[in-house]
């Protein structure tokens, strides 16, 4: 069986390993645009602020494509579906989200997903002083670190009333906006950009609630937007992302899709455990073992050196019908939220601990009912193994 | 006793440390975490980690 992979990213290459150890024999072509190996995206954080060389992030070396009968093509643009091919992966990924702001394509300004991007940032940044990254979500904070470690002064401007909007409430973003600044981010919420502005050598933020705000260089990191030319250019159905069954199946008879590219349910959820729950279902299927995909649970944390920040499934429940238990702490900068449906947990924050994550993301992924004492939810795993 | 890299996130599983956010106590080798064990970063299982 002749099998084609558009995107070498981590659920490409969870689909071609899965593939290789199943279905022995099979020839696996992975074509990517990007000039490198398979590297993990979390990793860039650490390259940009030079903790770790380009040569540390590659996982796995020639042999062990070799040795499971992988062709990785690099720098391979794809724009239509390879022929001669008995079924096809589109694992294309995402890419940043430009908002379509006056002057945002200036050479000062920055977007941070692979590499390439990496690379050029660490050009730009030698030598410069200030930076202002355009959003306060996950990749935006850790970002704001890395440049920070770069030892430029770095001022994070979020739309919202608070940081990390879609992964905590107002009171955990209050914990948090407080934790960053102590690390010498300074945070400006509620401000949105309206310009990129240059004047003579100056470059400058534009925004109506702050007035001019200057730097050396501006990172936008305003969420993502699913990569669909390539299904679009071949007919394959699309909404936001390239819209899949629970097989991983597109509109297309043999084509498939999975990972950041691909929407499920009307849901496109840009996040690691979905891209490899994804692609391992594509994979199966895909070499005719049926599997079915039941969607992935919201899962992300927060990898900034020194703060714990764990969010887990839905933490901003809208609508009535829920029960919350709460632990704060803020002079210790913790704070732990569990929300409750129906004798159910659903969604789980915890900042500032470690312990007890691995147990609460049990409990949701699995629908366990929480009777009984709802306060030891708030526990570590030792007051957790109550629902083991 | 040995570490192991996460090769999706780059996470070290360090078994001086252990996992506290899985309640797993400081000294368990990588061998002996249970099946269902995920990386604390990402939530990749474990046969998706390396040794170091
Ligand atoms: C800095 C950073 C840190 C992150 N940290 C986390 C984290 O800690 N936890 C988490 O859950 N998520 C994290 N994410 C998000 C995570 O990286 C993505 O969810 C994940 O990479 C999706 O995997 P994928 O394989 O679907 O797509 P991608 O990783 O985007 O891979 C797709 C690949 O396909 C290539 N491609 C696209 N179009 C074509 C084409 N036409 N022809 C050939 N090649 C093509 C792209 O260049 C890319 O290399 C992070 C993202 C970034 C940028
Ligand atoms: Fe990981």
């Amino acid at each position: 069986m002749k099998i084609a992979i558009v995107g070498n990213g981590i659920c490409g290459i969870t689909a071609a390993r899965l593939i290789s150890e199943n279905s022995p024999g099979a020839k696996i072509s992975i074509f990517t645009d990007e000039e490198y190996n398979y590297y993990p995206r979390p990793l860039l954080d650490r390259l940009l602020s030079e903790t770790m060389d380009l040569n540390q992030l590659f996982p796995y070396n020639d042999e062990w494509y070799k040795k499971r009968g992988i062709d990785v093509f690099l720098k391979t643009r794809v724009v239509e579906i390879p022929r001669d091919y008995d079924k096809v992966l589109i694992t294309t990924g995402a890419s940043p989200f430009v908002p379509p702001i006056e002057g945002i394509k200036s050479e000062e300004v920055f977007t941070c997903r692979n590499i390439a991007d990496v690379l050029r940032i660490r050009a730009f940044a030698r030598g410069k002083k200030r930076a202002v990254v355009i959003g306060g979500g996950l990749l935006g904070l850790e970002t704001a670190k890395a440049l920070t470690d770069r030892g430029l002064k770095v001022t994070v401007i979020e739309h919202n009333s608070r940081l990390l909007p879609k992964q905590l409430d107002e009171e955990g973003g209050q914990i948090l906006k407080s934790r960053i600044e102590k690390l010498n981010i300074e945070v400006v919420l509620q401000v949105t950009c309206d310009r990129i502005m240059t004047e003579g050598a100056k470059t400058c933020l534009l925004s109506k609630q702050i007035g001019k705000l200057e730097a050396d260089l501006f990172i936008v990191s305003a969420g993502v937007r699913s990569n669909i030319e390539l299904a679009r250019n071949c007919g394959i159905g699309i909404e936001k992302g390239i819209v899949v069954d629970k097989y991983m199946k597109t509109s297309c008879d043999r084509i498939y899709a999975a990972g950041d590219c691909a929407e499920f349910n009307g849901m496109v959820y840009g996040i690691i455990p979905a891209a490899i729950e994804q692609g391992t279902v594509a994979a199966s299927n895909m070499i005719d073992k049926p599997l079915e995909y039941k969607g992935t649970t919201f899962q992300a944390t927060l990898k900034v050196m020194g703060i714990d920040l764990t969010s887990i499934g839905a933490v901003n429940p809208e609508g009535e019908g829920y029960e919350t238990v709460c632990r704060k702490d803020a002079p210790k900068g913790i704070y732990r939220k569990c929300i409750i449906k129906d004798g159910r947990l659903i969604g789980a924050i915890v900042l500032g601990e470690k312990d007890g994550i691995a147990g609460l993301t049990r409990i949701i992924k699995e629908g366990i009912y929480v009777t009984g004492n709802k306060d030891a939810l708030l526990g570590g795993e030792a007051a957790l193994a109550e629902w083991a | 006793m040995d570490k192991y890299r996460c090769t999706v996130c780059g996470y070290i599983y360090d078994p001086a440390l252990g996992d506290p956010t899985a309640g797993i106590p400081a000294g368990t080798a990588f061998d002996k975490l249970p099946d269902s064990w995920v990386c604390p970063e990402c939530g990749a299982p474990k046969d998706m980690f390396e040794k170091v």
